[in-house]
């Protein structure tokens, strides 16, 4: 393959070039962004299909929620307001129905009955009416924290979404209710509700796109120019990462891959990836240049890729393994995400070795040669430290030894908690927003319990009925260590207490709810009114509960309390929460499981490929080691923290291991090269940080200042992937100048 | 079976309002035909043409009153058939229309009875009694009735009440090689309506119904009702016959009229609260026992 790049460098960039061409056309209709929380949920599993069921049964839960405050709800002019613009987001293609003051139905107590009816009266003027309205809603609680909060002030509309929206559509739907309700002139507005967080989701993903991709270029063309000196050294590597890089999304958008909140970091990790390839093969061909600096420039890319190849190519192999051991996550997002991360490395490493030094042929000019700072401050620096670290070996074990022991100790605190409510910052809109609503309104934080009894007209029975509200009660007693809980529930049981109290003219004496099948039978007559709180064959039904709970610790803790109670209560029937927030959770489940499988997994491919590249499992073992140890802190720091694992958290260690193994594969090459012609290994160790400790640093640097570009995400998970990512990579790069050169004072090096 | 009862409700909005509407011409028991055969019209009607057609359906042609029995048959998913009978009886007097509909069979769905009260300029009113409770509950047009947990509003089972709605000529057409007019009815606010949008097709030819859609809140198609056949009773041109495709339930029926009787002299006494309560009542007492 070198053969064939040195010999038709022109066919090697014609050939790339066509392929970035076809990849450009499969980008012109762009990727789908999806900002869905189904994209952190697995597909498979009984809570999916419980999920599943209750959708058949009830319909979507998929509610984006407004809140709207004045002074006043009740004043004519607000109502008004109101009712047009339910009116307006009801006529919206895509939305199934709205539920708000506007249409809520109320059954008015008559001398020989009940008139069923809408709350409000047509004539808005009507100041009767109107205050019995006020009235009613405010003291009901069927409608109390799920349209009108109890001091009147704040209304809710909630606008459900046909469950057979695409994204795109999604978002253009709830753009057009959020412009429609900010313009509708209310005092003050909010929004919630998964919509909502899937509408700013999408565009706060391509607000860190545009910031993302040009800070990470900046700073990588910075840095290619400040390791080497060289126009051509910084714009061909540019060009090839972004080439890679063209190849990956046009990839993603043939196969109609989704961009998902996670697949944001892909671009970033690409040309942070490329970065790191692109200095060790541009350094190398620096140093053969220099050392023959008459050679031609074929002569000199030969040799160099010749050199570099196969560190380049185990290097990618590392990063790929260690992205492919998160592929076999139930949970899609992290999977596609592994998998196009890995592709991309594959990508970036071909082209390193391929399109590059094609480029670096066809440059004008004899001869190549860059500065590759051999004489510099730096590599006199890394000279030093390779001597004090082989010469200090006994205080850097000590030191090593109680890094472990702190870190195993900090391994058992670690905490499991993902919160999806959170993944925007607190100044979010978002947040505020459901902060908002949860305060004014009731939690919105929603989860439902279902009761199914498994046979046709189950729950209409009296008894099942008022067990259904006594579950309700219980539900709403419900509160956590720190005072969060259950701040509503509704079911069917409100329902028919309210037609009930109705039918009664109010009299609280004859009870609540009916304790005669008929009567309970006339009351659910019209189920269409119920069809999200009782199945259509009256088998089941569903208590939608709504609380502040945050973070999945919180809610599976609420989760397992709330189906105690309720197993209790129905012990003939099958009792289950479920909802896009109890499916988060159960994901949250399997993240200890899948984290100690990935990283083992990509623990145990690493160290094989390099058994393999260095023909002996010691030396495997000596190069993977120093990389453990920063792996170890990372888990151990999280625990000590309180820094809990959550969906991205749990990609670091992966993700860094493959990258930082790197550094241990690039440095024990030239050790193994080098120990030829120095007399003592400590000779061969310094000689080897001398070529290769400068690119090794600039690599890390590079790719630890891509990852701390992920702090300006404004999803907070991203941002601590970020943080967190950068400070592993540093510390594996800090273990690799030091730890590494002492472990290869051992005997095993000497043959 | 409550699909059957749920569907019946529409068929009869369709039917009521369209037996004994307008059409004396000379058709006689005869499927609608694909073509017509006396005139191909294509030119748009007049607006006052088209408006009397309107009225046709909407006032019944100057019908006095009217009872009808009606068979629903379908056919499941599963292919088991199944079929429900009803009555209705109308009465139309100045400025108000009642409406008292009574299910006959099955046995077990006999103590289901609507009473209704159109008024002209104003919303709907309709009452059913609940035996168990012994109440009577009062609702508006856009209310659904429950026959066995399936569902009708009341506007579906009094014919969609075009007269609440305002309409606008949206254009012409074809179908089935047959020049059509189409219609586009707007609910007037505050009428408390089921369905905000009904669109409508019309023969040119004959200005007959071909066929609705009745829309959604969010100007989704919920349900398509064709006329599949027309016949003279008493002199009175009858729409005898209809497809309808509930789109929400996913479900193919047709509605059949067994019977019609014109003009019978309805009494006013038949359309009360107090017939409303012994009907139901009686047959709930009758189902019990």
């Amino acid at each position: 393959m070198i053969a064939a790049v040195l010999d038709r460098p022109r066919l090697v960039v014609t050939l790339v070039a066509l392929i970035t061409v076809v990849a450009g056309v499969g980008l012109r209709h762009g990727l789908t962004l999806d900002a869905s929380g189904f994209t952190f949920i697995g597909r498979g599993g009984s809570a999916m299909e419980d999920f599943r069921r209750s959708q058949r049964l009830f319909g979507s839960d998929e509610y984006l929620i407004i809140a709207v405050a004045e002074e006043d709800i009740f004043a004519p002019a607000t109502l008004r307001r109101l009712r047009e613009l339910h009116q307006q987001l009801a006529a919206q293609d895509g939305v199934v129905e709205v539920v708000s003051l506007s249409n809520v139905p109320y059954a008015r107590s008559t001398p020989d009955g009940a008139s069923l009816e809408a709350l409000l009266p047509a004539d808005l003027d009507d100041q009767v009416r109107v205050a019995e309205a006020r009235r009613v809603v405010t003291g009901d609680r069927l409608y109390v924290g799920n349209v009108v909060s109890a001091d009147g002030r704040t209304a809710a509309l909630n606008v459900r979404l046909s469950a057979g929206l695409d994204s795109d559509r999604r978002t253009t739907l709830s753009q057009r209710i959020c412009e429609a309700s900010l313009a509708a002139g209310f005092r003050e507005v909010w929004f919630a509700g998964d919509p909502f967080i899937q509408l700013r989701a999408v565009e706060a993903i391509r607000r860190d796109l545009s910031l993302f991709l040009p800070l990470t270029l900046l700073m990588i063309a910075g840095l290619l120019w400040w390791s080497f000196r060289s126009i051509r050294a910084m714009l061909i590597p540019l060009v090839t990462i972004g080439i890679g890089l063209v190849w990956l999304l046009g990839l993603m958008a043939f196969l109609r891959a989704h961009f998902t909140i996670l697949a944001l970091m892909l671009p970033t990790l690409m040309l942070a990836i490329g970065c790191s390839y692109m200095i060790h093969v541009v350094n190398q061909i620096g140093i053969t240049g220099s050392a023959s600096p008459e050679a031609p420039k074929r002569k000199v890319v030969g040799e160099a890729v010749r050199f570099i190849g196969l560190p380049v190519i185990v290097s990618a192999l590392t990063i790929i393994a260690g992205f492919l051991s998160l592929a076999f996550t139930d949970i899609p997002s992290i999977r596609e995400t592994s998998i196009y991360a890995a592709l991309g490395a594959a990508f970036t490493m071909i082209l390193s070795l391929t399109f590059l030094p094609a480029c670096l042929l066809i440059w004008p000019g004899e001869r190549v040669a860059f500065n590759v700072g051999l004489d510099g401050a730096a590599v006199r620096g890394l000279e030093r430290l390779g001597r004090w670290a082989t010469t200090r070996q006994k205080p850097l074990y000590l030191v090593t030894a109680l890094i472990v022991i702190f870190s195993l100790l900090g391994i058992s605190k670690i905490v499991i908690d993902i919160d999806y409510f959170h993944f925007f910052k607190a100044t979010s809109d978002s947040t505020i927003g459901l902060n908002q609503i949860s305060r004014r309104l009731s939690g919105g934080v929603t989860m439902s319990l279902i009761v199914d009894t498994g046979r046709s007209e189950g729950m209409i029975d009296p008894v099942m009925i008022q067990r259904l509200a006594k579950l309700q009660r219980q539900v709403e007693g419900y509160r956590d260590p720190s005072g969060r809980g259950v701040d509503q529930s509704l079911s069917a049981a409100d329902f028919v207490s309210h037609a009930f109290r109705a039918f009664n003219n109010q009299d609280r004496s004859l009870g609540d709810l009916p304790d005669d099948p008929d009567r309970l039978d006339e009351l659910l007559s019209d189920r269409s009114q119920l069809q999200g709180f009782l199945s259509a064959d009256g088998s089941a039904a569903r208590i939608l509960i709504r609380s502040n709970l945050s973070g999945s610790q919180s809610m599976a803790a609420a989760i397992r309390e709330i189906e105690n109670v309720g197993r209790t209560l129905f012990p003939e029937s099958r009792v289950y929460a479920t909802g896009t927030m109890v499916l988060l959770n159960r994901t949250s489940d399997g993240i200890a499981g899948e984290q100690v499988f990935s990283v083992s997994l990509a623990l145990v491919t690493i160290f094989f490929m390099l058994a393999i590249l260095f023909r002996s499992f010691r030396v495997g073992l000596t190069a993977l080691v120093p990389n453990l140890i920063p792996i170890l802190f990372f888990f151990g720091f999280m625990g000590w923290s309180g820094i809990p694992l959550n969906l991205t958290t749990s990609l670091v260690a992966s993700v860094v291991l493959g990258l930082a193994v790197d550094n241990a594969v690039q440095f024990i090459v030239r050790f193994r090269r080098t120990q030829m012609d120095n007399e003592t290994i400590s000779d061969a160790i310094v000689n080897s940080l001398r070529l290769s400790g400068r690119p090794i640093v600039c690599a890390n640097v590079a790719l630890a200042a891509t990852f701390t570009i992920f702090a300006a995400s404004n999803f907070e998970p991203i941002g601590s992937f970020g943080l967190l990512s950068a400070v592993t990579i540093l510390g594996c790069l800090v273990e690799d100048l030091v730890l590494l050169p002492a472990r290869l004072t051992s005997p095993v090096f000497k043959a | 079976m409550q699909r059957y009862l749920t569907h019946f409700g529409l068929l009869i909005i369709l039917l009521t309002p369209l037996v004994g509407t307008a059409c004396r011409d000379d058709a006689k028991s005869a499927p609608v035909p694909a073509t017509t055969s006396s005139k191909q019209v294509r030119q748009m009607p007049e607006p006052a043409e088209i408006s009397r057609a309107i009225n046709r359906i909407i006032s019944y042609d100057g019908c006095q009153d009217l009872t009808a029995e009606m068979r629903l048959s379908s056919t499941d998913p599963t292919g088991r058939r199944d079929q429900i009978q009803f009555r209705i009886e109308r009465r139309f007097d100045e400025g108000e229309r009642r409406t008292f509909l009574q299910v006959m069979a099955p046995a077990e769905e006999a103590d289901k009875a609507l009473l209704a009260i159109q008024a002209n300029g104003v919303p709907t009113v309709a009452f059913s009694y609940l035996p168990g409770l012994r109440k009577l509950a009062k609702m508006t047009s856009g209310r659904g009735l429950g026959f066995r947990g399936a569902r009708v509003t009341v506007q579906e089972l009094l014919g969609l009440e075009l007269d609440q709605y305002d309409y606008d000529v949206t254009g012409m057409g074809e179908d089935e090689g047959r020049p059509t007019l189409d219609l586009l009815f707007a609910a007037k606010p505050d009428f408390g309506l089921a369905f905000p949008q009904i669109r409508a097709t019309l023969d040119v030819a004959t200005l007959h119904p071909l066929k609705f859609e009745l829309l959604g809140a969010g100007g989704e198609v919920q349900k398509r009702i064709r006329v599949e056949e027309i016949e003279e009773i008493e002199s009175r041109l009858t729409l005898s016959r209809f497809a309808v495709e509930d789109l929400t339930q996913q479900l193919n029926l047709t509605l059949e009229l067994i019977n019609v009787d014109y003009d019978r002299g309805l009494k006013s006494n038949l359309f009360t609260e107090e017939r409303l309560k012994q009907t139901v009542s009686s047959a709930a007492v009758k189902g019990r026992g």
